[in-house]
């Protein structure tokens, strides 16, 4: 197992999956799962079968809606599409990301103090 | 506007519910999609396709644990729980039938037991009246004086004045009630038909339909004989027929022509019984008739409340003080506003709650019984549940476990209950005094089932926490050890079921002494000394004054004639007649002064206008002076004869024969209608109670029955002489007299005394339920502590302990908790007394006696509950018990 990949924080992965769909229009569950893996140059762990969990959980909340549509080599496959109420939401998820980030970002910058 | 993600997130996941295979294999195609996309993503990058299938998979994780997560994610995963451990309870008490057994029917008789008595509650006291907005409908009654109690109704001259002024009222009616023989000479039985005045529909807010309600010349005196019948008549009178209005009712030998059919929703639950007939009331505003005879309801402005309308009542009643003070005799006479209740339910509504009380008690204590079984149950259980909480079980889960098992045991209970009430309603409507408003309206509705449901969730919920409080609380180290040893005896646990035991013994203790209480009280009034003997004692009326009786000289002759006649019969000992028939429904007053006394004046004496043979037949004993004789009705000679609480009242010391009454005259103002020439008093008789048992003696002036005084009633006392002979004597002594309606005193007496039997027989009941119950659950903890101590006290005989010393121990861990529940009780019941003070005649607070007489009742019951299981640990053999383990 390499030690080097960082755990997906609790919570991110609704936040990395509503931009994604954002960003890219409605995907299937596979077409979500390369996104990811392919904004994180490959350096999150994740196992693929959790998206489909985030992916209900951000469904029951009325942030993105499914339909079964056509895939690539002609495969039924089922889309997600963010939503008016997700754009909203990612919106703020966003704004208050960065400021965390920010504030994070600053405290670690912070150098020892000199006496 | 959006609806909130968490309304959204409730939405779907009821959805889920409906649509779980379609969703299951939605998501199958999804995670095979996915698989199959990645397997060729990665043999395009060159990989074997096992490698790429292996690898694929790895990527993707557990594809179980995602379809449960998913599941669960997409659902109520409570919901599936729930329904797991409701199985798993029913396979548990599946497997201890007598267990299950038991409970079952300790809830069902609490349960059954409230469940009847709450639907009574629920149609007599709780349900909206059956009006167009029942709120604004209000009735208006009198008070005679500052002391005394208002009565439901009004004279006429004031009901028209009020009707005339109010401004309070939209619109107001007054109303009496009426026997009348329905059919040609009275062949269709009798009916009970409603006089209305004027705007009567209006203030009920039902109108007549087919047909029209009564026109302005039909309601003066004088005017066509018109009725309005209602569907029930229609039904079973006139079998529906379309072409009823116009057509005639015959009441009482007179015909009316029916105008109009009241719609099927109409009720009058003002009283009793159900109305057939409404007729016009034409009232005649005599001033000089105060008899308050008229009862008024009325409809009261929008947005009025009950204070203004009161304001309204007293300025109409200070104006018409103003300009007609004659019609004022008291101090303080006034309109009030009375409620439904306050004038149809007053001896009904608080015996109603009490019952209701009372069975609530009876349900806490099943409920307390059941959870005593549970507890007993959760001990054996202990081991079960150390397991499941070392294999990982949560705290919560177990406890869920738990309440699930509570409520599925208290739903069985439940069920058996609510068919167990339908019988015990049956039954209390059977039981149930006549005259309770509404009470054939009575049944288990959907009011009644949501009331029982939430007693069978709350027991539920309780029985619940009970039996896995032990498991629960203990931690996984202590009780695995504990239960696997299998001789659990946990002093926590037996602590909490001695608690329940003493919590039993108190709510019995308040249940007995009540029922000591009330029975005691109705079995004095039962064999009240009523001062005369009713045995074989009947009454001789009739529904409607005969004509006869309407001229004086025809009517003496008339009464002498049948007294003579129905004296004659064989087997009869004597006939006599009164005014006031004893017993009956109501007595008869009149104020009266002493003759140059004006101090010495009351408004309310009872009058009796009597023949000479009524002393004789009732046994009336004389105390001074003389009864009255044949020659004083001859010549109408001003005499009266006074009982003794009357001599005794005004003069305690003084003798007062010779003395003179004036009749009718109260504080120097004279009743119109009354005689002007002053009575002498010419002897004093002991007191009697003609009123009944549960009636105060009242102060009584008899006077002789000349013929002036109104429709006799016949009395004699005939043992073994039929119906028939003494209707046929009637028939005999005049052809013109209509069959009369004979009733002995026993049944008098007895339909006196239903409200009482009632009160007294169900509290009785209920506390022999609850002694039942407290004797099962001593029972429980005794053998309970028997069967785990059997180790120790095989060890303390060995050790040297008497048999006897033995006994004591174990009777006394079940009877120390029921000693402190008895004092418990016991102060409760004290405390609770008040309210039952008046709930059966007689009934004053609690007596020492019978304090004392429930203990022993109670304590005697647990002794015998204790001894049974005790006994068996005096058996026990040391040598056995040692080796046990």
């Amino acid at each position: 197992m390499d030690h080097g990949r960082p755990e997906v924080l609790q919570g991110t992965l609704d936040l990395m999956i509503l931009k994604a769909l954002d960003a890219l229009g409605p995907l299937h569950g596979f077409g979500v799962a390369r996104r990811l893996e392919q904004v994180s140059d490959g350096v999150l762990r994740l196992n693929e079968g959790t998206v489909y969990t985030a992916l209900l959980r951000l469904g029951q909340r009325g942030w993105i809606r499914s339909s079964w549509g056509v895939s690539e080599r002609n495969r039924k496959a089922r889309f997600y599409a963010i939503t008016g109420a997700g754009r909203r939401r990612l919106a703020r998820e966003e704004q208050g990301w960065k400021q965390i980030a920010g504030i994070v970002d600053r405290v670690m910058r912070l150098a020892p103090e000199k006496e | 506007m959006a609806a909130p993600a968490w309304l959204r997130t409730l939405l779907s996941k009821l959805g889920a519910c409906v649509h779980r295979r379609r969703d299951d294999a939605a998501l199958d195609d999804e995670i095979a999609l996915h698989l199959t996309l990645m397997e060729e993503r990665l043999r395009a990058q060159g990989l074997s396709a096992s490698e790429a299938r292996r690898e694929a998979r790895r990527a993707f994780g557990g594809v179980q644990q995602l379809r449960e997560s998913h599941r669960s994610g997409r659902g109520f995963a409570w919901l599936t729980g729930a329904a797991q451990d409701s199985a798993y309870a029913l396979r548990m008490l599946r497997r201890q039938p007598a267990f299950a057994a038991v409970a079952i029917l300790t809830l069902a008789l609490g349960i059954g037991a409230n469940t009847a008595v709450f639907s009574v509650v629920e149609a007599v006291l709780l349900r909206p009246l059956p009006y167009p907005s029942p709120d604004r409908v209000e009735r208006v009654g009198w008070i005679w004086n500052d002391r005394g109690p208002a009565t439901g109704a009004m004279a006429p001259f004031k009901f028209e004045y009020l009707r005339t002024q109010t401004a309070a009222f939209e619109s107001v009616a007054t109303w009496v009630v009426a026997t009348r023989d329905v059919g040609a000479r009275g062949a269709g039985g009798s009916a009970t038909v409603l006089r209305v005045s004027h705007d009567f529909f209006d203030v009920v807010g039902s109108r007549p339909s087919p047909g029209r309600a009564f026109s302005g010349d039909e309601q003066t005196p004088g005017g066509p004989d018109v009725a309005v019948i209602t569907d029930a008549c229609w039904t079973a009178r006139f079998g529906r027929d379309s072409g009823v209005v116009g057509s005639t009712l015959i009441l009482d030998d007179r015909a009316y022509t029916i105008v109009g059919v009241m719609p099927p929703a109409f009720e009058f639950p003002e009283i009793a019984s159900p109305v057939e007939a409404i007729l016009p009331l034409a009232l005649r505003a005599n001033p000089g008739d105060l008899g308050a005879n008229y009862q008024v309801i009325g409809r009261v402005r929008a947005g009025l409340d009950r204070a203004a309308v009161q304001a309204d009542l007293d300025g109409i009643v200070d104006r018409l003080r103003r300009e007609r003070p004659e019609q004022f005799s008291g101090v303080g006479e006034r309109a009030v506003l009375m409620t439904f209740q306050e004038i149809n339910l007053t001896d009904v509504a608080r015996p109603l709650w009490l019952l209701l009380a009372g069975v609530g008690v009876v349900l806490l204590i099943a409920c307390t019984n059941v959870a005593n079984l549970l507890l007993a149950r959760g001990t054996t259980r202990l081991h079960e549940l150390a397991i499941r909480r070392a294999l990982g079980a949560s705290r919560t889960r177990i406890v869920r476990q738990g309440i699930t098992e509570g409520i599925v045991l208290s739903a069985l209970g439940g069920a058996a209950g609510v068919a167990l009430g339908g019988a015990g309603v049956r039954a209390f409507i059977h039981l149930a005094p006549a005259g309770i408003p509404r009470m054939d309206q009575v049944r288990l509705d959907g009011l009644v089932l949501a009331y029982t449901t939430f007693v069978v969730l709350v027991t539920g919920v309780l029985f619940g926490l009970a039996s896995t409080e032990l498991g629960g609380r203990r931690g996984v180290s202590a009780s695995v050890p504990v239960a696997a040893r299998g001789t659990v005896n946990t002093p926590a646990g037996r602590r909490l079921r001695q608690w329940l035991i003493g919590v039993e013994a108190g709510l019995a203790m308040l249940l007995l002494v009540a029922a000591a209480l009330l029975s005691s009280a109705f079995y004095q009034l039962t064999r009240t000394d009523l001062g005369f003997d009713p045995r074989g004692l009947v009454a001789i009326s009739f529904r409607r004054p005969p004509a006869v009786f309407r001229t004086v000289d025809r009517g003496h002759a008339t009464e002498r004639a049948l007294v003579a006649q129905l004296a004659a019969l064989p087997g009869v000992a004597g006939a006599a007649t009164t005014t006031v028939a004893p017993l009956g429904e109501r007595g008869y007053n009149m104020p009266m002064t002493v003759e140059g006394r004006p101090d010495l004046t009351e408004g309310a004496i009872e009058w009796r206008a009597v023949s000479r043979e009524y002393a004789d037949l009732m046994g009336l004993r004389l105390l001074a002076g003389r009864w009255l004789a044949d020659d004083d009705v001859a010549a109408r000679r001003p005499v009266t004869v006074i009982n003794a609480s009357f001599a005794a009242r005004y003069w305690p010391e003084a003798n007062p024969i010779g003395l003179r009454i004036l009749p009718g005259v109260f504080r120097g103002e004279r009743r119109q209608g009354t005689n002007p020439t002053s009575l002498e008093i010419i002897g004093v008789v002991d007191d009697v109670r003609d009123l009944g048992p549960t009636k105060a003696v009242r102060r009584t002036a008899f006077i002789p029955q000349t013929g002036t005084e109104g429709v006799p009633v016949f009395l004699v006392r005939a043992l073994g002489v039929s119906t028939d002979a003494l209707r046929a004597a009637v028939r005999q002594a005049d052809a013109a007299l209509p069959d009369p309606v004979v009733s002995t005193f026993e049944s008098r007496l007895a339909s006196r005394l239903a409200k009482d039997r009632l009160a007294s027989g169900l509290t009785g009941l209920f506390a022999a339920v609850a002694l039942a119950l407290t004797a099962i659950g001593i029972y429980g903890v005794v053998s309970w502590v028997v069967r785990h101590a059997t180790r120790e006290i095989g060890l303390r005989m060995a050790l040297g302990a008497t048999r006897a010393r033995v006994l004591r121990q174990v009777l006394w861990r079940g009877l120390l908790p029921v000693s402190v529940g008895l004092v418990a009780g016991g102060g409760a019941s004290l405390a609770a007394s008040r309210y039952l003070v008046g709930l059966v005649v007689g009934a004053a607070r609690v007596s020492p006696g019978v304090m004392l007489a429930a203990a022993g009742v109670l304590t005697l019951t647990a002794i015998v509950a204790a001894c049974v299981p005790a006994r068996r640990a005096m058996a026990i053999d040391p040598a056995v018990a040692l080796r046990m383990e």
